[in-house]
């Protein structure tokens, strides 16, 4: 299992690297941190798989939206036309086929990859046995983070709120957009 | 699980070295960030002080948020001015 996990997300990040598809890339992305998530619950590290699973699902949201609105279309000018014909004449039949396509060659990929890595675990860097933390739960945590970490928690909420001010800042839009 | 971490980490330096969008450099950025967080949970475990760890990397994915937040605030601000501009 963890080394299917594996495989799944180094080809993952692979690809999410070096391919050139936008929407390919995000999707590789996605993958990967769901995987990475994967591997922290099998860890037992089950707080921090939640929080990986959330933050890569809704970061890969805003990278589709940003694919969308400022990569794609904008992307190259020549590609404009073929772009916006390609929109109107969207197909759902195609879609699902691509769809389907696209998830099998991924499965059968990561069981790939996942069964080279199992095979040859014990002379690469798989460790025999997993470390599993016995102590995990979220009181100890909270605990932890209030009371240890507690200056951390605080610059990290008032770096969090300078990023949204400052975004917030930055995005409006001014009176020449206004006008 | 170290390797692991070392892997994730040098794809995302080749994707931002590579890449040639923001998109591209945006999600460098985040396999870094997911190469460290995997080796702070990881050697918590491994060094039986397994909060600190989770910990750690709680405090790594919320500073990718922050990095992620900001990168789309800048490319909204260039697309606006490639609306204004370049049209």
């Amino acid at each position: 299992m963890l080394g299917c996990l594996i495989g799944l997300v180094l080809v993952a990040a692979f690809l999410a690297s070096f391919l050139e598809n936008r929407r390919h890339v995000v999707f590789a992305f996605w993958v990967t941190g769901l995987g990475v998530g994967s591997i922290y619950l099998i860890l037992g590290a089950e707080w921090v798989a939640v929080i990986q699973w959330i933050v890569s699902t809704l970061a890969t949201m805003n990278f589709i939206f940003f694919s969308v609105v400022s990569g794609e279309f904008y992307a190259d000018k020549k590609f404009r036309l073929p772009y916006h014909k390609k929109i109107h004449t969207f197909k759902f039949q195609k879609f699902r086929e691509h769809c389907l396509l696209t998830v099998l060659a991924w499965f059968l990929g990561a069981a790939f990859v996942g069964t080279v890595v199992f095979c040859v675990k014990k002379i690469v860097f798989l460790p025999q046995e997993l470390p599993y933390s016995g102590e995990n739960d979220l009181n100890l945590i909270g605990r932890v983070l209030t009371q240890e970490y507690l200056l951390s928690l605080q610059l990290l909420g008032v770096l969090m709120l300078i990023t949204l001010v400052g975004s917030s800042v930055i995005a409006c839009s001014d009176k020449e957009d206004a006008s | 699980m170290i390797w692991l971490s070392a892997i994730l980490g040098s794809l995302g330096i080749a994707g931002m070295v590579i890449g040639k969008s923001l998109l591209k450099i945006l999600i460098g950025m985040q396999l870094l960030i997911l190469g460290a967080s995997v080796l702070l949970v990881y050697s918590g475990i491994v060094t039986q002080v397994p909060v600190q760890g989770h910990v750690f990397g709680f405090f790594i994915i919320l500073g990718g948020i922050a990095q992620l937040v900001t990168g789309f605030t800048l490319s909204m601000r260039v697309f606006i001015f490639k609306h204004r501009y370049l049209k």
